[in-house]
C-alpha cells in the first residue's frame, strides 16, 4: 500500500514520489496533488524551478484544456517513482506535462493524473485521513528487501 | 521497444532503490512537518514562501526566487525541499 496526505488547513489529497527526468538529467521528489479529474500527470512551476529545469530546452506543444481556458505545456519522457517503505519502489514511464512558468500559477501543486492512478485502488476517506493506493499495476516493481 | 528492454532502461534511470526509498521517507516526512504545522505557520509565515528541508525550516520570504538564493546559499539540495506559500486565505482551487 502507498500512503498519501491530506493537507491540514487545504484539505487537499497528496502522495510523495521521486520524479526522473532522463533527457534532462534531473531528478527530484514531488509533493503531487491527487486529481482524479486530470487526464495525465503535470509538473507544475513550483517544482519546475526547484528543479532547476531548463524551460528554453523543453519541447513539445501539448494543448489541454481546464477550467481557465487552453493551455500549451511541454512534453517530456519521465519516470516517476513511489515507495511502499521497506518493501517496493513501483515505477512509471510516462510523457510528463510541464507547464510553461506563469506567474499566476506558481502556488499550484504538481498534479498526479489518470495516467498513473488509473494503474491503483484507492481509499479515500478525508474523515478519518485516510489516503492510500493499493498498486494494482506498475511498468517496473523492485523489491526492497 | 520489447517489455524487457523498457524495463531495463527504466530500471538503469532509477538509481540505487534503498536511496530512492529512504530520500522519499525523509521528503515524506517533511511534507507532513509541513502540514501538521500550518496553524503556526500562517501565524509566523503569513503571506510568505517556505522551504521544509528533513523537517525543519530552512528558508522564508516574500519571493520564490528568494528561496532558491537562501537555499543555494545554504547548499540544501533543492531536489528534496518542499516548498508552500503560507496564505490564511487560501484561494479555492478548481483544477
Amino acid at each position: 500500500m502507498l500512503r498519501g496526505r491530506f493537507g491540514d488547513t487545504s484539505g487537499r489529497p497528496y502522495i510523495e514520489g521521486r520524479l526522473i527526468l532522463p533527457n534532462l538529467n534531473i531528478r527530484g521528489d514531488i509533493s503531487f496533488l491527487v486529481d482524479t479529474g486530470s487526464d495525465v500527470t503535470c509538473l507544475h512551476p513550483i517544482d519546475g524551478t526547484r528543479l532547476n529545469i531548463d524551460y528554453g530546452q523543453l519541447s513539445g506543444d501539448a494543448e489541454s484544456i481546464g477550467t481557465s481556458g487552453l493551455s500549451h505545456d511541454f512534453t517530456e519522457s519521465a519516470v516517476v517513482v513511489f515507495s511502499e517503505p521497506k518493501r517496493f519502489l513501483y515505477a512509471y514511464n510516462i510523457t510528463l506535462r510541464i507547464a510553461p512558468v506563469d506567474p499566476e500559477i506558481m502556488t499550484l501543486p504538481s498534479i498526479l493524473g489518470r495516467d498513473i492512478l488509473d494503474q491503483w485502488r484507492m481509499i479515500y476517506n478525508p474523515q478519518k485521513s485516510r489516503l492510500v493506493f493499493k498498486v494494482i499495476l506498475a511498468d517496473i516493481t523492485v523489491p526492497l528487501s | 521497444m520489447n517489455t524487457a528492454t523498457r524495463k531495463q532502461i527504466i530500471l538503469d534511470q532509477l538509481g540505487n532503490p534503498a536511496d530512492i526509498d529512504r530520500e522519499l521517507q525523509c521528503f515524506r516526512r517533511s511534507a507532513r512537518t509541513l502540514s501538521s504545522r500550518h496553524p503556526r505557520f500562517i501565524d509566523r509565515y503569513q503571506k510568505k514562501w517556505v522551504a521544509v528541508y528533513d523537517g525543519k525550516t530552512k528558508a522564508q520570504g516574500r519571493t520564490l526566487q528568494s528561496i532558491w538564493r537562501q537555499l543555494d546559499k545554504q547548499g540544501l539540495p533543492r531536489e528534496h525541499v518542499i516548498v508552500r506559500y503560507i496564505d490564511r486565505n487560501q484561494r479555492t482551487m478548481i483544477l
